[in-house]
């Protein structure tokens, strides 16, 4: 703490822990400022990312991006495996990809909906999640899948609360490398949610499509698989940029709209792409 | 007026209070069992969804508390335990159709005094840990008070002006003939906002949000959890019950006695908010202060003009 500088002579400890610095916050106004670690492991929030946040009140003064070492293996991120795998020459047939984007896209946005306090739209979009995971038919998961995709949608409360949160023009998402829907969407994290459910409901189409994915199909639900790095990496990289400044109960809404998979940077560069 | 109620109703109000509360936290269970893992299929299914809270209930009870580094333990102690405590101080006031465990001229001002108490519970509760979460989750408390706070006064203030009288047995007369819903329908849809905004419940849940890791509840473990998540269970039940003497005409109906009049309006509310919860994502208060600044209080002061003109002209 010491190299803080200036304000550090009555700094101490107490009971082990250190105290809070101060230092000028945004309005020039000299504040305590706390650092709080937030992750790796919390509910609803992508597993493996830690936040270490500088805080002043409830502001983020400043954001560093960590993340747990990402086990590297012979293992396929979960969520991007399909198009992987049809990289590398397997057959996939395009409703088995499709099935697992809708999971995926499902997972995300019952994430947003948890961290955004709607405990009731999370949970439906965690049980349709699963049943498409565990083979549902088409049949079987379409009615229930479009009206809660609909419900979701038609909420003006869930719009009102997170809407305008974590802007991300399209033009400052691709200078990042950003791709997929958080690219498309170009806007708020509500934009990116209505991204997802969009994906969702077109892909509910193709769940029995028999089709073979073609090698060059390499866009995962994150996006671009084929680019020079894995499209998490450039969700994290974005992080600080949208946070800083945000209020911290905007913080985790923010993130979750983004939701970087971890997982996903294992990915070596264009690993697919090499075989496609 | 209706008369006192013996002294036993003292000791039977907490009883009741908590049943209440363990039958509307059934209710909710229910609801998003139904949600989690899709409908129950059988009654047996639904019951052992209902019973989930009672079995988290005694599973907090047999856990072991948990502790933080230079914690304050006996404020956050205090701020736990004042929770079901301004509850049932709350609850005194409540008319069960015969009378009210207690019946002061003031009835309306010390209902109002003791979520005051809760304000104070929930900020000491997320103080004691000494944990940068629940700290923010109290902190929300406090915003969340600025924001409700208000237009729950000039809601509660309504219907005290249109039975000219502070005293809860008295509002409730004042409804032997049309209920006060019926002519301050703005009033009674802003209290029962701000009676979950009081409660900390549901879509005001913002000082235990998800996005703060549980907010003042962060830390709490084993019986603090339950003294407090319970209380919190109670505070819902009381200040819900409150809307029924308040606007609903209390015992007020036919055929049936005051009491199970009460007892149904009570549970009418109630199921309504839990159901109505199912359907919003917790409200920001960052979002919801503009609203309540800025439409909700000039609603409710046009509401008691309203009442005032009609009363002054009775």
């Amino acid at each position: 703490m010491d190299h803080m500088g200036h304000d550090m002579h009555s700094m101490g400890e107490v009971a082990g822990l250190p105290m809070a610095e101060r230092d000028d916050d945004r309005d020039a106004l000299r504040l305590d400022r706390l650092h709080v670690p937030i992750g790796p492991g919390l509910s609803d929030w992508p597993v493996g990312l830690i936040l270490r946040l500088t805080l002043q009140g409830d502001v983020l003064q400043g954001v560093e991006v960590d993340h747990l070492p990402v086990p590297s293996g012979p293992r396929l991120p979960y969520w991007d495996e399909p198009w992987l795998l049809a990289a590398q020459g397997e057959e996939v047939t395009r409703g088995r990809a499709a099935r697992r984007r809708c999971a995926a896209h499902l997972d995300s946005a019952g994430r947003l909906l948890a961290v955004a306090g709607w405990d009731d739209g999370a949970a439906r979009c965690r049980r349709l999640r699963d049943e498409l995971l565990s083979g549902a038919s088409r049949q079987t998961i379409d009615g229930e899948l479009r009206r809660t995709v609909q419900r979701i949608g038609r909420s003006r409360a869930l719009r009102w609360s997170i809407a305008g949160l974590g802007v991300l023009p399209a033009g400052r998402g691709r200078a990042a490398g950003v791709t997929g829907p958080a690219l498309a969407a170009d806007g708020d994290a509500y934009d990116r949610l209505m991204m997802w459910l969009g994906e969702i409901e077109r892909g509910l189409a193709e769940l029995d499509e028999g089709r073979l994915l073609t090698s060059d199909e390499l866009t995962g639900p994150r996006g671009r698989l084929d680019g020079p790095r894995p499209p998490s990496q450039a969700l994290l990289d974005v992080l600080p940029e949208l946070l800083t400044g945000a209020e911290f109960a905007c913080a985790r809404i923010i993130v979750a709209s983004l939701d970087p998979d971890i997982e996903e940077l294992a990915l070596a560069p264009a690993s697919g792409a090499a075989h496609a | 007026m209706p008369d006192a109620a013996p002294l036993w109703a003292t000791v039977v109000l907490p009883v009741v209070l908590a049943v209440a509360a363990v039958v509307t936290a059934g209710f909710d269970s229910v609801l998003s069992g139904a949600a989690e893992r899709g409908s129950a299929g059988s009654v047996r299914e639904a019951g052992r969804r209902a019973v989930g809270p009672l079995r988290e209930g005694l599973r907090l009870l047999v856990q072991q508390p948990r502790r933080t580094t230079a914690a304050d333990r006996l404020l956050g102690r205090l701020g736990v335990v004042l929770v079901p405590v301004a509850a049932v101080l709350a609850g005194a006031v409540l008319p069960w159709g015969f009378g009210a465990v207690s019946d002061p001229s003031v009835g309306v001002v010390w209902f109002n005094a003791m979520e005051a108490l809760a304000w104070a519970a929930v900020w000491l509760a997320g103080w004691g840990p000494n944990s940068a979460l629940s700290l923010i989750g109290g902190y929300r408390f406090l915003a969340q008070g600025l924001a409700y706070e208000l237009p729950h006064m000039f809601a509660i203030t309504t219907a005290a002006l249109g039975a000219e009288s502070l005293r809860v047995g008295e509002v409730v007369a004042a409804q032997d003939g049309v209920w006060f819903v019926v002519w301050m329908p703005v009033a009674f849809v802003v209290y029962l906002l701000s009676a979950l905004a009081m409660a900390f419940w549901g879509p005001f849940e913002y000082p235990l949000g998800r996005d703060a890791a549980g907010g003042v509840a962060a830390e709490l473990a084993g019986v603090d959890r339950l003294v407090f998540l319970g209380g919190r269970w109670l505070l819902l039940v009381v200040t819900a019950g409150f809307s029924v003497p308040l606007f609903l005409g209390g015992g007020n109906g036919p055929l049936l006695p005051g009491w199970a009049w009460t007892l149904l309006k009570t549970a009418a509310v109630l199921a309504l908010l839990v159901a109505g919860r199912r359907a919003l994502p917790v409200l920001r208060m960052e979002r919801y202060m503009e609203l309540a600044w800025m439409v909700l209080v000039p609603l409710t002061l046009l509401q008691a003009l309203f009442v005032a003109v009609v009363v002054l002209n009775r």
